[in-house]
C-alpha cells in the first residue's frame, strides 16, 4: 500500500474517531448541536460541554497518540529495534519524573510552562542516559535492560518525591495524574503541549531519509552522506520534546509507540521514513479510541486512560518478544 | 580519471598500533587489492579511505576530501562494509535504492541507475523480495547493487566475496574488474590470493599496519613473501597464458 494512501485512511478512520469523541458523553448530543456549539453557537451548556470538556479531550487525545506513535516510530528507526518505545526505554518515566519536580517545588503554580519544560528536559536527559548506556547499535536485550534501568531510575526519583510530599492532596492528585488520562483537561492544557509536539514532529519527520539510509548500519549510513550525530540529535530531541509535553500534559500512557509502529510496518514496506506520519496518525486513532472505551466501560469510577493502554499493551509486548524469540530458533 | 590518495597514515586504536605510516595511491582505470592476514589493518585502511576513521588526509583528484561535504564525499566515493546487515525487512530494490541517497530526493537518474545496480549484480530475479528472505550471496549481490548504484567513480568493498559461492565470487570481481577498466578507481579487501592475483591489477600487503609490499600481482605475491605475511606456501601455474597461484600449505616449509 502507498504510504499517502495509507495516511488518508487512517485520516479518514481518525475524523470518526473525532466526531465519535464529540458525540459520546453522559449528555447526548447530536451533529447539529456539537456543530452549533463549535461555533459557540445554542444552548450555552452545550457550548459550554463541547468546546470546555470533548474538544480538548478528542484535541489532546491527538496530541497524545500523534507524539507517542510518532515518538516510537523514530526511536525504533534510530535504534534499529522494533521494541524501542518511549515508555520502555525509560523516556516516558523520565518526562514524569520531571514533571512532577515541577508540581512537587510548585513551578507549574508560578510559571506555567515549567511542566512541559521540566518534563522535556528529564526525557531528553533520559533518552541520552540510555543512548550512552545502551550505545546505538545495542542489541534487544541490552537495549530493554537499559530502559528498565532508566525507568526504574526515574520512577524511584519520582516516588521518592511522592514519599516526601508533605501534602497528602497533592500525593493523590500526582497518582491520579501520572496514570494517564484526557479527563478534565482544558483548551490551555492544549495550547501548552501543542508547539512541542509540533516542533518535535517537524524534528523527527525531517530524520526520515537519514532513518532510511540507517537501516544499512552506521559505517555505510555516514558513507552515504548522513551526520549520525544531527540524526541523533533530531529524534532524541524531537523524542523528547513531544513525549516530553504529553507526558506533562495527559499523564503516562504507554505501549502507544510499541503497538503503532509494528503493526503499520508492513504496510509502508518496513520503510523508516515511510512509517512516520502513518505511526502519528495510527497513534492518534489508538488513543481516541482508548479514550472512548474507558468512558463506555462501564465502571465505579471511570477507568483511567494509560491504565487500559497498559492493559492492551503489555501482552501486546510479552506476543512481540515470544514472536521474536520463535522467528530467531 | 579520478585519483585517490592518502600519506603517512597512523591510527591506534586501544593502544595498538593499527596503521603505521600507510600510504596509498590508486587512479582511476586500476583495480587494486588490499590483502594481508587478520588484523593487518585492511578493514581500516578502508575506512580512512572513505573518511569514516581518521585523522588522516586523503585526497580526491588532489583535493583535500575532508573540505568536500558529506554529500559530495557520498557521490566520489562508495563504500561497501563487510558483513550483510540490513535491520529492517525491507524489498531488495528499497536497500538498493537507499545508494541513491547522495544525490538528493527524487533524482531522475535513479530509476536508471537502480535498475543497472541490479542488472550488473544478476539481482534482477530477487529485486522485489524482502532482504531476510534472501539467502547469504543473494544479499551480499544486493548490499554491492546499493553500493554500484551510487555511481561514484571510486569504489571501495571490503571483503565483498566472502558469502559467495565461487561463480557469484568470479562474476562479482569480473564486474569491479569492468568497473575500473570503465575508467573507476576501484579498491577491494580480498583474502583470496588466487582472485586477488587473477583479477587486481595491483596489490597492497599489509602487515602489522605496515605496508610490505605493492605492485602488480605476479611480482609481488613470491614466496617469500607469502611465507612471511601469511607463513603459507603456494602452489603456482599458468593457464591460457594467466599465472595462477594456489595456497597449498601453512608453514614455511
Amino acid at each position: 500500500m502507498r504510504p499517502a494512501f495509507l495516511s488518508a485512511l487512517l485520516g479518514a478512520i481518525l475524523s470518526l474517531l473525532v466526531l465519535a469523541s464529540l458525540h459520546l458523553g453522559a449528555a447526548a448530543l447530536d451533529s447539529a448541536d456539537i456543530l452549533a456549539a463549535l461555533v459557540g453557537q445554542g444552548d450555552p451548556r452545550m457550548v459550554t460541554i463541547v468546546q470546555e470538556i470533548r474538544l480538548p479531550r478528542a484535541l489532546l487525545g491527538i496530541l497524545v497518540g500523534c507524539a507517542l506513535g510518532l515518538s516510537g516510530a523514530a526511536l525504533q528507526g534510530l535504534l534499529r529495534n522494533p521494541l524501542a518505545d518511549p515508555g520502555i526505554i525509560g523516556t516516558s518515566a523520565s518526562a514524569g519524573f520531571g514533571a512532577v519536580v515541577a508540581l512537587y517545588f510548585g513551578w507549574a503554580l508560578v510559571f506555567p510552562w515549567a511542566l512541559p519544560l521540566s518534563a522535556m528536559t528529564c526525557a531528553a536527559g533520559g533518552t541520552l542516559l540510555l543512548l550512552a548506556v545502551a550505545g546505538r547499535d545495542s542489541g534487544t536485550l541490552t537495549l530493554i535492560l537499559s530502559g528498565i534501568a532508566i525507568s526504574s531510575l526515574a520512577v524511584a526519583l519520582t516516588s521518592l518525591a511522592m514519599n516526601l510530599s508533605p501534602n497528602p492532596f497533592a500525593l493523590s492528585e500526582i497518582v491520579l495524574w501520572l496514570l494517564g488520562s484526557l479527563k478534565d483537561r482544558s483548551l490551555d492544557d492544549v495550547v501548552l503541549s501543542a508547539p512541542f509536539v509540533l516542533g518535535g514532529g517537524v524534528l523527527m519527520m525531517a530524520a526520515g531519509r537519514g532513518l532510511d539510509v540507517l537501516t544499512l548500519g552506521e559505517e555505510a549510513a555516514a558513507s552515504l552522506g548522513v551526520s549520525l550525530r544531527r540524526l541523533r540529535l533530531q529524534v532524541v530531541i524531537g523524542g523528547a520534546l513531544a513525549v516530553g509535553a504529553v507526558v506533562a500534559a495527559a499523564g503516562s500512557v504507554g505501549f502507544v509507540g510499541l503497538v503503532v509502529p509494528h503493526l503499520l510496518r508492513p504496510w509502508v514496506r518496513h520503510r523508516p521514513s515511510a512509517l512516520l506520519l502513518p505511526s502519528a496518525l495510527g497513534g492518534a486513532i489508538l488513543v481516541l479510541a482508548a479514550d472512548l472505551a474507558v468512558r463506555l466501560i462501564p465502571a465505579r469510577s471511570e477507568l483511567m486512560l494509560g491504565v487500559l493502554t497498559s492493559l492492551v499493551g503489555a501482552p501486546f509486548f510479552l506476543a512481540l518478544i515470544l514472536k521474536m524469540r520463535w522467528s530467531r530458533s | 580519471m579520478t585519483m585517490l590518495e592518502t600519506q603517512g597514515v597512523c591510527i591506534t586504536l586501544g593502544g595498538r598500533k593499527v596503521l603505521d605510516n600507510v600510504g596509498l595511491r590508486v587512479g582511476g582505470g586500476e583495480m587494486l587489492g588490499l590483502l594481508g592476514p587478520n588484523g593487518a589493518g585492511k578493514t581500516t585502511l578502508l575506512k580512512v579511505l572513505a573518511g569514516l576513521t581518521g585523522p588522516a588526509r586523503v585526497l580526491l583528484d588532489g583535493t583535500d576530501a575532508g573540505l568536500l561535504t558529506p554529500s559530495q564525499r557520498a557521490r566520489a566515493v562508495s563504500y561497501l562494509p563487510q558483513g550483510n546487515d540490513v535491520h529492517w525487512p525491507m524489498p531488495a530494490i528499497d536497500v538498493v535504492a537507499l545508494g541513491r541517497h547522495p544525490h538528493g530526493p527524487g533524482n531522475a537518474r535513479d530509476r536508471d541507475a537502480i535498475a543497472r545496480a541490479l542488472a550488473e549484480t544478476d539481482s534482477h530475479s530477487v529485486a522485489h523480495r524482502p532482504v531476510n528472505t534472501l539467502s547469504g550471496g543473494e544479499r551480499a549481490r544486493v548490499l554491492l547493487a546499493r553500493a554500484l548504484a551510487v555511481e561514484a567513480p571510486v569504489l571501495l568493498a571490503d571483503e565483498p566475496v566472502a558469502h559467495l559461492d565461487p561463480g557469484h565470487q568470479l562474476q562479482v570481481l569480473a564486474l569491479l574488474r569492468r568497473r575500473a577498466e570503465a575508467g573507476d578507481a576501484v579498491v577491494v579487501v580480498l583474502h583470496d590470493l588466487a582472485l586477488a592475483a587473477r583479477f587486481c591489477h595491483r596489490v597492497l600487503v599489509l602487515d602489522q599496519g605496515r605496508v610490505v609490499a605493492d605492485g602488480r600481482p605476479a611480482a609481488t605475491l613470491d614466496d617469500a613473501l607469502l611465507a612471511g605475511v601469511y607463513g603459507i606456501t603456494v602452489l603456482r601455474g599458468e593457464y591460457s597464458g594467466v599465472p595462477y597461484l594456489l595456497p597449498w600449505a601453512a608453514g614455511r616449509g
